[in-house]
């Protein structure tokens, strides 16, 4: 039972990554998404602090305070003061997510976490942490939290669906259509930062990243269209967590962490055979003669 | 203060040696990341950083021991696999920088948490202290530490220095280099290679994790005071070996706590303070600039409007109320009075008892203004064919810019002798 019930957390969590990871990799904001899931450090530990739950709405708002703070300090590096674009997002994410490691260590026995569980969660603890009401058993809070948490942004992309898909397709349309591609962008990056305060107790801040970024990318692969993409980011993050977790069981290692690493087996199965760029099809055809070299 | 002055002084041996070792990846790692930095992949450093610890994780279960020399070799591995792993998927596939970046990154580290987790768990003997290599902690280094990792910058740092016109090279005119013959795919090799031992230098007192901080901020703070590469790696180096110097400081204070977030946090506001206050491509210079011209900007029209005033047919030395200034031209009584104040303060108006008045200065200044405003306009509608109702706008940014050399080449191209005068062309306003 224990072990269904990490299965599903380590679903939802790759879902809930996945489908914003999905529009993360189309808009190629990638290493923002890493940026974003450290940045989020320092609001996760000032919120525990002040409120001292670990289920405490504060901790969403801290994060996504961070999240966005994050965003608008690499635009303003990058903006106003000139920094070419990977220096700016490089200096921003450093500082927040130094200064979060700095509050974990000096607040490490007042605060319920420490730099393991910044690194790669306690998705093995989620079945013991169960919402227990009157003597009814309601299963692990971190189930339900990622649940809701799923189900929220879910509803949220449904309801931006259409903004999304422009903005992350053809920009300028979009912007010619009079829709406002900031807010999307910013709608999106503090979908981000939730989504990692949620998945941040079961697989930490510096893994979610893979749960955002590689299904999504192995996913893209194989789509033409954006809901295929979006449905093949589910079933991979699927596959990642229930193999992740037996890999994990088999070598007594972090399952956070081969669920990732299989996501990234998956990966790089997908770049080598898909159809339309496989590098495999290309060593298997080789053309005699390509019209583009030189002989 | 007693503390750091005992601390500077060096006077304990392993304090000297540590600190030694703080300085010399400190300038390693800066200096090289001032070529990441040019090369706009600073963020490669990041992620070959993370990569290091399946590395170390690997190299300490295959070894069994905990010497440096072996978990550095691991970590070189991956690193340069890593950078491997990258360059093939940006060059086979349809797959960009920013996202091999990620992939990478995460697989990487993902594999190497996997590992130690496995090393926490298993029975792998004495596992004390490999935690140390992901935040850093440069007060644990122990003589073969740095030993290691001290030689390995100093090698870096003597390599970049002997290399540097090469590199140099490489970060501004690739193709003049293989022109001239150099063996360029050997200096992007070397300079990657160098690139994955500085960060290699730095992972027992920086750790992996905030190691690639130490190659991208310093780099990035010194671009703000200067434009020549010399001075930027200097700088760079500079700030580096304070951040260096400041991590193992703090170690020494505080064992228990991670350096690697301690320097990040120093480099940070050495970056604060050159964003804010560098001279030119400062903040607060930058701001002060915008706001000179602009007070120049609203004095220049200003005093224009008094001329054109006084043009339509009034004496030179008349004065002019304010209720006529605002007849003619719609200020708000903010705006006028700010305007007034800088224009007088430039000599270019005194005010008088019912009004002001423009001096031989502000008259002459007037003049020119107008005459530049209705060249650009002629010049406009006879060269460039603009319509009329356009080349109002245009001239009045350019009134304020022209110079008396630009002057006389538009008079050139448009033919017009040297006593000719707009002011006798029809004045065209939209």
């Amino acid at each position: 039972m224990d072990a269904l019930y990490i299965i599903l957390t380590g679903t939802l969590v790759a879902w809930l990554c996945g489908i914003l990871g999905v529009f993360i990799v189309l808009r190629k904001l990638s290493m923002l998404g890493d940026a974003i899931s450290h940045a989020v450090l320092p609001g996760i530990v000032i919120a525990y602090l002040i409120s001292g739950d670990r289920s405490s709405p504060l901790l969403f708002i801290g994060a996504a305070l961070f999240g966005v703070a994050v965003t608008v300090l690499i635009e303003l590096l990058n903006k106003k003061a000139s920094m070419q674009s990977d220096a700016s997002v490089g200096t921003s994410f450093t500082l927040f997510f130094s200064v979060g490691i700095v509050l974990v260590s000096l607040l490490a026995s007042r605060v319920d976490i420490d730099a393991d569980c910044v690194l790669h969660g306690e998705i093995g603890l989620v079945p013991f942490d169960r919402i227990n009401r009157g003597g009814v058993d309601f299963g692990p809070r971190q189930l339900w939290v990622i649940g809701i948490s799923f189900l929220v942004v879910g509803l949220v992309l449904l309801w931006a669906y259409k903004g999304l898909y422009l903005t992350s397709f053809n920009s300028e349309f979009a912007a010619s259509l009079g829709v406002g591609i900031t807010s999307w962008h910013y709608l999106l990056m503090s979908s981000v930062s939730l989504a990692t305060v949620v998945s941040f107790e079961a697989v930490g801040a510096i893994l979610v990243v893979g749960f955002l970024v590689i299904p999504p990318a192995s996913a893209w692969l194989w789509s033409r269209r954006l809901n295929e993409m979006i449905i093949l980011t589910l079933i991979m993050g699927f596959i990642s967590a229930v193999a992740g977790y037996f890999l994990a069981v088999l070598l007594d290692s972090s399952i956070a962490a081969t669920m990732c690493v299989v996501a990234l087996i998956q990966f790089i199965i997908s770049f080598l055979v898909n159809p339309r760029h496989g590098v495999l099809k290309k060593w298997i055809y080789k053309p005699q003669y390509s019209p583009h070299k030189p002989m | 203060m007693h503390d750091f002055l005992e601390f500077m002084s060096l006077r304990e041996p392993s304090v000297r040696y540590v600190v030694l070792s703080c300085v010399l990846l400190g300038a390693a790692a800066s200096m090289v990341g001032v070529f990441g930095f040019l090369r706009k992949r600073s963020l490669v450093g990041e992620t070959v950083a993370h990569s290091m610890l399946p590395g170390i994780g690997l190299a300490f279960i295959i070894s069994g021991s905990r010497d440096p020399i072996y978990l550095v070799t691991g970590a070189v591995i991956t690193g340069w696999m890593s950078m491997g792993f990258m360059n093939w998927l940006t060059r086979k596939g349809p797959i960009k920088v920013d996202l091999a970046l990620a992939i990478t990154l995460t697989g990487f580290f993902a594999i190497g948490i996997g590992i130690m987790t496995y090393i926490q768990r298993g029975s792998f003997g004495d596992h004390s202290g490999l935690d140390h290599y992901i935040f850093g902690r440069a007060a644990a280094m122990e003589p073969s530490d740095i030993r290691v990792f001290g030689g390995l910058a100093a090698f870096v740092f003597v390599s970049v220095l002997l290399l540097f016109k090469e590199f140099m090279g490489l970060c501004f005119n690739r193709e003049f280099l293989s022109v001239l013959g150099l063996p360029v795919r050997f200096l992007e090799f070397a300079i990657s290679f160098l690139t994955i031992l500085a960060i290699s230098s730095g992972i027992k007192a920086v750790g992996i994790v905030l190691m690639a901080a130490l190659m991208i901020i310093p780099a990035a703070a010194a671009r703000y005071w200067t434009g020549s590469l010399r001075w930027l790696l200097t700088l760079a180096i500079s700030f580096g070996v304070i951040a260096g110097v400041a991590g193992a400081y703090i170690s020494f204070q505080a064992r228990s706590l991670p350096t690697g977030p301690f320097i990040v946090i120093v480099l940070a506001l050495i970056t604060a303070i050159s964003v804010i206050f560098a001279p030119e491509k400062g903040l607060f210079s930058r701001w002060a600039k915008k706001k000179r011209l602009s007070r120049r900007v609203a004095a220049e029209n200003f005093v224009k409007e008094v001329y054109q005033i006084i043009e339509k047919g009034k004496d030179k030395n008349s004065n002019i109320s304010k209720s006529e200034f605002i007849v003619h031209f719609h200020y708000s009584p903010r705006l006028f009075f700010r305007s007034l104040r800088w224009a007088v303060a430039r000599g270019w108006i005194v005010p008088a008892v019912d009004g002001m008045k423009l001096t031989q200065r502000g008259f002459s200044k007037g003049e020119e203004l107008n005459r530049l405003h209705r060249l650009w306009e002629i010049y406009l509608a006879r060269k460039a064919q603009t319509p009329l109702e356009k080349v109002h706008h245009s001239a009045e940014i350019i009134e304020h810019i022209l110079t008396p050399e630009l002057e006389a080449e538009i008079r050139l191209e448009l033919d017009l002798c040297d006593n000719f005068s707009p002011q006798n062309e029809i004045h065209i306003k939209a």
